[in-house]
């Protein structure tokens, strides 16, 4: 993928697939500790021991249409390539959490990207579910909680606005400003 | 006027009444107001879903949620998990529309329940509020009424309903159209528009659920039943028995009356019409049309001789259509789809629709809308969900205490009029009961004349006395004193019955016994000759025995026997005493090791 | 009331409330292919799109769903639309300027592109 962001939409669809009802998005970046982490921790069905072996090949998949499934092992080999490290848990019945780690510098490692699109298109086709992101940027950081914007959004529809928009825009006013301080 | 984001629909119908659901929208409007959703959202309370075995139902739409066996206790996560917040509480949902891993529900239409069904006469159920005329009115309601008087002649009606193939759905099955002309065609200043809404079948509320959940509907129907024979007047017969309904249509009626649609000169033409309520008293014999026009006539109930029939010589003497409710409500949309739309669906005799209420042992007991033609296996197990407790379909009885019983063996046959009666049964009003393996098919057929008894009217001698005879003898049958000329005297009898009776009541009394005789001999003659009922139903033909193999001498069995009929030492087997026993069947329940058998 | 126009009234003005209730008005479903190659092969930005088309157009009654892979991998991204009451329409090497005609088109009236089935 070309971008993390990209890495982050796919590792999320196997959360909603799994049934979660929560899913808590976290993009760590320090320049200084040369590090770019990415977790996502939801509380879906989880995985048993067996099944968590073979999560990280690229052989296995819950979908029953094909059998290759490219998602974790993608993302893994993403961090690695930029002398990064991968983690994931899971337990059965109550969730999967995992963290991809990025060396910051590393010539390998691709952009964040667009984390404003990805998010807000997470949050306008699963309305199902509810979605924490936070983002840190050396040390400044911003929390967006799903739930809190659901009445926001509703009065950005009375008044006639595009929220798809409303909410990319207000994602990226926030990254800025961790950006910029 | 603020369009509201989210509808709440509660199915209002007397199952769910009876199921609580005046509690559940008690909590929903508590719990709006709580979030400050009112303004946001609207309740509705409509009429019958069709589900009735997951009831109380609720629906949210946008999305098209079912959530299905709800409690006031649930309603509260509804509010604040779905309608606040935007996600769907899947718990609540009827599974079959569970998509998993995704915010998708299926459609209704999708589930096995509904997918077959094809909603005309129940169009409306569920969908609107049946107390507010002008969601009629949205949904296309009196757009036909307003389309006869101001673009067709009466003779133009006419002729559309003729050509439409409808026939009567109270049972009959007579052509609809026809009844009308000859109604037309009457010469006489007074003509009147009756409905039969006195649906007296046990286990049939086919149009129960039309009248609570679509009154319009009769409503428009009869005015332009009026329109199209001369009529300015019209009468609903409908049972005491309910109350709901009953209600419900005044207030339609009153609503009708403001909005002009009901009175004088409707939509500005000639044409005015009147629509009274009769109410019945709790004789199944007033289903029967010179027995209910003798009623509203003020007089007992008594059905009169045929001819002059009431197209001719009707209520009060004078010209009357008189047709069932399910019948009335099929005439707005064949007004505003064209008959050739109608005679699309359907058989080649039989066009259209039926309602069916399918009761007894199935799993989705509710109120289903078939086009004729299709199979009783597939109403049985593709729309009914299959017998429960994984146990065997034996026989399924249409037509109630007048119908018959349709075998297994016959499971097949595309349910229209004529091929009913070909197999000995008839449509009758739409109630289909469903019976397994552990059903004596005598105890049906005795069971329902234990009713068509007690409802005779006594004006005619076969039915008066000829019922009753009947049933003494499947009484004695059933208590292991019959013989096999008992089961000819029986034959003898039905016919006797059917030929002489005056109306329907007495001619389609026997049915019920010709039916299970043609199909189930097998049954009768093991309760005369073996003296054994193979169903194990009948208590005196039914005697308990305790498997000395199986019996652990426990004596849990003997503790529970509230006439002390068993006997026994502990660790040895036990024996039951079969003359005291009275067959109560507790024994069985308590035994941990299935010992005990009939 | 006295006249057809009258009751044409009653039932426009009612209708825009009750309208949610239909089934066959009932909301278009679009599903958006979001497997792993979905989102390599631009997914994210056919949904943005996607998106934003059907609010110029002021639709209410769509609904947008991300779905895990539907086994044409090679032809991604794909959009399936579930009118109601058609078959469902099925659109593969989605870009997201297509998302105009696609909103106006079949989601709005049902008619299929032929040239973006194949």
């Amino acid at each position: 993928m070309i971008e993390i962001a990209l890495h982050l939409l796919d590792i999320v669809q196997n959360s909603i697939m799994a049934n979660a009802k929560n899913i808590k998005i976290s993009v760590y970046e320090n320049t200084s500790e040369n590090i770019l982490s990415l977790e996502v921790e939801d509380d879906g069905n989880g995985m048993d021991e067996e099944t968590l072996k073979r999560a990280k090949s690229p052989f296995y998949t819950t979908n029953d249409v094909k059998r290759i499934g490219l998602g974790i092992s993608l993302l893994k080999t993403a961090c690695e390539n930029a002398e990064g490290s991968f983690y994931i848990t899971s337990k059965k019945g109550e969730g999967t959490h995992i963290k991809a780690d990025f060396k910051y510098d590393s010539v390998n490692r691709q952009p964040l990207g667009d984390m404003a699109t990805t998010v807000s298109n997470l949050l306008m086709c699963n309305r199902n579910v509810g979605f924490i992101y936070k983002h840190t940027y050396n040390g400044n950081y911003f929390i967006f909680d799903s739930d809190e914007y659901s009445p926001i959004a509703t009065e950005v529809v009375k008044r006639g606005e595009n929220v798809l928009q409303w909410l990319i825009d207000t994602l990226n006013e926030k990254i800025n400003t961790i950006y910029s301080k | 006027m603020e369009l509201a984001r989210a509808h709440v629909l509660v199915c209002g119908g007397t199952g769910c009444t009876s199921s609580g659901c005046e509690k559940i929208i008690n909590e929903l409007n508590v719990n709006l107001e709580k979030y400050g959703l009112t303004d946001e959202i609207n309740v509705i309370k409509t009429g019958c879903f069709g589900l009735c075995a997951l009831g109380p139902v609720v629906i949210v739409y946008p999305e098209g949620c079912f959530y299905s066996r709800v409690t006031p206790e649930d309603v509260e996560k509804i509010v604040e998990e779905h309608l606040l917040k935007g996600r769907i509480v899947k718990e609540l949902l009827y599974s079959e529309t569970v998509v998993e891993g995704q915010d998708d529900v299926k459609s209704l239409n999708e589930t096995q329940f509904y997918k077959k069904q094809m909603r005309i006469a129940l169009r409306n159920c569920g969908v609107i509020s049946p107390e507010d005329i002008e969601e009629y009115i949205a949904f296309d309601g009196y757009k036909a009424l307003g389309k006869v008087l101001t673009q067709m002649k009466p003779q133009d009606v006419i002729d559309e309903i003729k050509k439409s193939g409808l026939r009567g759905r109270g049972g009959g099955g007579f052509p609809t159209g026809m009844k009308w002309e000859f109604a037309s065609k009457s010469v006489n200043e007074q003509k009147y528009v009756a409905c039969n809404a006195d649906e007296g079948d046990p286990g049939a509320f086919m149009d129960r659920s039309i009248l609570e959940g679509d009154p319009h509907s009769l409503i428009e129907a009869m005015a332009i039943a009026g329109y199209a024979i001369g009529a300015n007047q019209g009468y609903v017969y409908i049972r005491a028995e309910y109350p709901i309904a009953v209600a419900r249509l005044q207030i339609a009626i009153n609503q009708a009356k403001e909005y002009g649609m009901l009175g004088e000169n409707i939509f500005g033409s000639d044409f005015s019409f009147d629509l009274g309520i009769r109410l019945g008293a709790g004789a199944f014999v007033c289903g029967e049309e010179t027995a209910l026009m003798t009623s509203i006539e003020g007089h007992r109930g008594e059905p009169r001789p045929r001819p002059p029939f009431p197209a001719v010589k009707g209520l009060f003497g004078k010209p009357t259509v008189l047709n069932n409710v399910e019948t009335y409500a099929n005439i707005p949309v064949i007004i505003n789809n064209g008959a050739d739309w109608f005679t699309g669906i359907g058989t080649e005799k039989s066009k259209g629709t039926k309602v069916f209420a399918v009761g007894g042992k199935i799993n989705n007991t509710g109120l289903v809308e078939v086009p004729m033609g299709t199979t009783l296996r597939e109403i049985v197990y593709e729309i009914g969900g299959g017998i429960p407790n994984g146990k065997k379909f034996k026989a399924a009885q249409t037509g109630g205490p007048s119908g018959g019983c349709i075998p297994d063996s016959l499971i097949d046959v595309a349910i229209d009029y004529d091929s009913l009666i070909s197999i000995g049964s008839m449509m009758g009003s739409g109630g289909l009961i469903v019976m397994d393996e552990d059903t004596c098919m005598v105890d049906i057929a005795k069971f329902f004349l234990e009713f068509t008894v007690d409802e005779s009217c006594g004006k005619c001698a076969p039915c008066r006395i000829g019922t009753k005879r009947m049933y003494e003898i499947l009484e004695k049958i059933t208590n292991g004193n019959g013989t096999l000329e008992d089961i000819e005297k029986l034959k003898e009898l039905c016919y006797s019955v059917k030929n002489g009776a005056l109306c329907g009541l007495g001619q389609t009394a026997p049915n019920p016994i010709l039916s299970t005789l043609r199909y189930f001999e097998d049954e009768y003659i093991a309760h005369v000759v073996d003296k054994k009922c193979p169903a194990g139903v009948c208590k005196a033909l039914v005697s308990y025995k305790i498997d000395p193999e199986k019996c652990k001498g426990c004596s849990l069995c003997a503790r529970n026997c509230p006439v002390n009929a068993i006997s026994g030492e502990i660790k040895q087997p036990y024996t039951i005493d079969t003359t005291k026993c009275i067959k109560c069947g507790a024994c069985v329940e308590k035994c941990r090791f299935g010992a005990i058998s009939k | 009331m006295k006249t057809l126009s009258e009751l044409n009234q009653i039932k426009e003005s009612k209708q825009a409330q009750v309208n949610l209730r239909e089934e066959n008005f009932g909301l278009v479903k679009v599903k958006v292919s979001m497997g792993t190659c979905g989102i390599a092969a631009g997914a994210r930005e056919v949904v943005k799109a996607i998106l934003n088309e059907a609010r110029k157009d002021n639709l209410h009654n769509i609904q947008i769903f991300q779905t895990p892979c539907m086994g044409k991998c090679d032809l991604e991204p794909v959009v399936e639309i579930h009118y109601p009451g058609k078959d469902v329409i099925t659109y593969v090497h989605v870009k997201p300027e297509m998302s105009e005609r696609i909103i106006k088109e079949t989601v709005l009236n049902g008619t299929v592109i032929e040239e973006f089935t194949k």
